[in-house]
């Protein structure tokens, strides 16, 4: 037996609940500033602006690549029937919804004008979806 | 009696399928949202301009008071070219003489670039924007 006392155990400090916590905050800056986004739209060169707020990536989306194919919320739709295709989309949304147009910056004006005019046709709001850029400044 | 059946159960609050399905949740939005700065453009009056028809004549409405034809890194007002940088000082000028709105017309050289630049640059100044674009059969 020895004579010096046993010292008392230490509790183990337990950091599960810290590294939740820092999860959880992670989870919630996704949730709260990410837009879920198809393949597709992000691969899309999308055009820029400076001095425009804030966004999310807004729905309904319709997708014009670069070679004039149009997708609305990921399901490929025809220039013949896009303007059929806007209605339906815009009566499954809330009175007073925009289209929102994502095109690739480098396509034509006149076939993205084309395409804007359709799209359109119906009198529905439309909204282009462009990227912020911070303009480099004048040296 | 048994002693068994008279005790307690502890009860143990268990954290890792917690954990678990947090990570996933995280890894889940880390790997599928998008956290570009999307702004978002609003797209004004679009006219079609039919064969015969002048650019300078929208179907309703006030007349424009200037007409641009935009390339691609310019607009051109006439005779005098502006580069787009310069447009939205340009803009503002002519806002001092009265001028209020414009309608944009897309050569063969622009791009959806040249069209969201120049849309910007007017919008800042509060002009209003009509955009003309060449339907079928028009020259």
């Amino acid at each position: 037996m020895s004579i010096i006392p046993a010292q008392p155990r230490r509790p183990r400090p337990d950091f599960t609940l810290n590294i939740i916590n820092v999860v959880f905050l992670l989870l919630l800056f996704y949730l709260v500033t990410g837009s879920l986004a198809k393949q597709a739209e992000i691969e899309a060169d999308v055009p820029v602006t400076a001095n425009l707020p804030l966004e999310r990536l807004p729905r309904p989306l319709l997708l014009v690549t670069a070679a004039g194919e149009l997708f609305i919320d990921g399901q490929p739709v025809s220039r013949a029937n896009l303007d059929a295709a806007v209605r339906e989309v815009l009566a499954r949304h809330e009175d007073g919804a925009f289209l929102n147009i994502l095109a690739d910056r480098s396509m034509p004006a006149s076939l993205f004008l084309d395409i804007v005019a359709r799209a359109g046709a119906g009198g529905a709001p439309l909204r282009l979806v462009t990227l912020r850029q911070r303009l480099e400044p004048a040296k | 009696m048994s002693a068994s059946i008279h005790r307690r159960r502890r009860v143990v609050f268990v954290l890792t399928p917690l954990i678990d399905v947090i990570f996933l949740l995280l890894i889940f939005f880390m790997l599928s949202s998008q956290i570009a700065p999307y702004s978002l453009l609003p797209i004004g009056r679009i006219v079609g301009q039919a064969a015969g028809d002048m650019p300078s004549a929208p179907a309703e409405g006030t007349l424009p008071s200037m007409t641009l034809r935009v390339a691609h890194g310019f607009v051109a007002a006439g005779e005098e070219r502006i580069p787009i940088p310069d447009l939205a000082a340009t803009a503002e000028r002519l806002r001092g003489e009265g001028i209020s709105s414009y309608v944009l017309i897309a050569s063969s050289a622009a791009q959806v670039q040249d069209m969201v630049s120049v849309m910007e640059a007017l919008g800042r100044s509060e002009a209003a924007v009509t955009m003309l674009h060449a339907q079928a059969g028009a020259p």
